[in-house]
């Protein structure tokens, strides 16, 4: 499950809050959850940390940008080549992970813009980056079931062989 | 569904570094269940390029002979999944 940090519910735990005072508590509230988020990172059992800036009421929505490689192969064959390394469980579990986390976020969180950008290559090999148009919130929660692959689904693709 | 394109700098570090991790995983070899044998592959996806044994030990030969500086082997166990890496 993915662990949610506000700010905005930390104020609501500090001693002699109260929401009439609520400006004077912002800066120990934001400090606090910047230290549960950063802990809450190194979590393994959380599948996704999401930091809220605010609620709806305070006009701050989140916004997620999340990049979605059209070829699941090739960013498994780029993984394994990159500099810093990682195990290849790192890879499966990541990419299950947050496909998870995302339909989670869209099904729970509706307020929440989820903006989906699919990364590809052209014909002459430059990497490129698409922003996917959804007119309806259906739209994006129906592409995100799509997308939904477990870690053992991600192995078997690629350890697949054409 | 609409996608809108993004102007991409290619000469972006970011961008040269996952181009560059891509072209030089291409020259990797995995050695991959397949069936009931076991094939030597580099995993790209656009091109066709593996060679079929019976024993795996074979395969790793095969790749291990053939692996260039530079490039890595990766055996897969049955399952699919890494076991071991070898940096050439």
């Amino acid at each position: 499950m993915a662990f949610i940090v506000s700010a905005d519910e930390i104020k609501k735990e500090l001693t002699n809050y109260s929401p009439g005072r609520a400006e004077e508590f912002h800066r120990e509230s934001a400090m606090k959850a910047d230290k549960i988020f950063s802990k809450a990172l190194k979590e393994p059992s959380y599948i996704g940390v999401i930091l809220l800036n605010g609620g709806t009421a305070s006009g701050k929505i989140p916004i997620i940008y999340s990049v979605i490689p059209d070829d699941l192969k090739r960013a498994f064959i780029a993984f394994l080549s990159r500099d810093r390394k990682f195990s290849d469980t790192h890879f499966y579990k990541t990419h299950s992970g947050s496909r998870r986390t995302l339909l989670w976020i869209a099904k729970n969180y509706p307020d929440v813009e989820i903006n989906i950008v699919e990364s590809s290559y052209t014909l002459d090999g430059k990497l490129q980056f698409s922003q996917i148009q959804f007119d309806q919130k259906k739209k994006l929660t129906d592409y995100l079931v799509s997308k939904q692959m477990t870690a053992n689904d991600i192995i078997a693709y690629v350890s697949s062989i054409k | 569904m609409e996608k809108t394109l993004y102007k991409t700098n290619q000469n972006d570090p970011v961008i040269r570094a996952y181009k560059k991790a891509v072209e030089k995983g291409k020259k990797n070899q995995h050695i991959l269940p397949y069936g009931e044998k076991w094939a030597v592959t580099n995993l790209a996806s656009d091109k066709v390029n593996h060679v079929i044994f019976d024993d795996p030990k074979e395969a790793i030969q095969y790749a291990e002979t053939n692996a260039t500086s530079g490039t890595a082997v990766f055996i897969h166990s049955s399952d699919g999944r890494i076991k071991e890496r070898k940096d050439y």
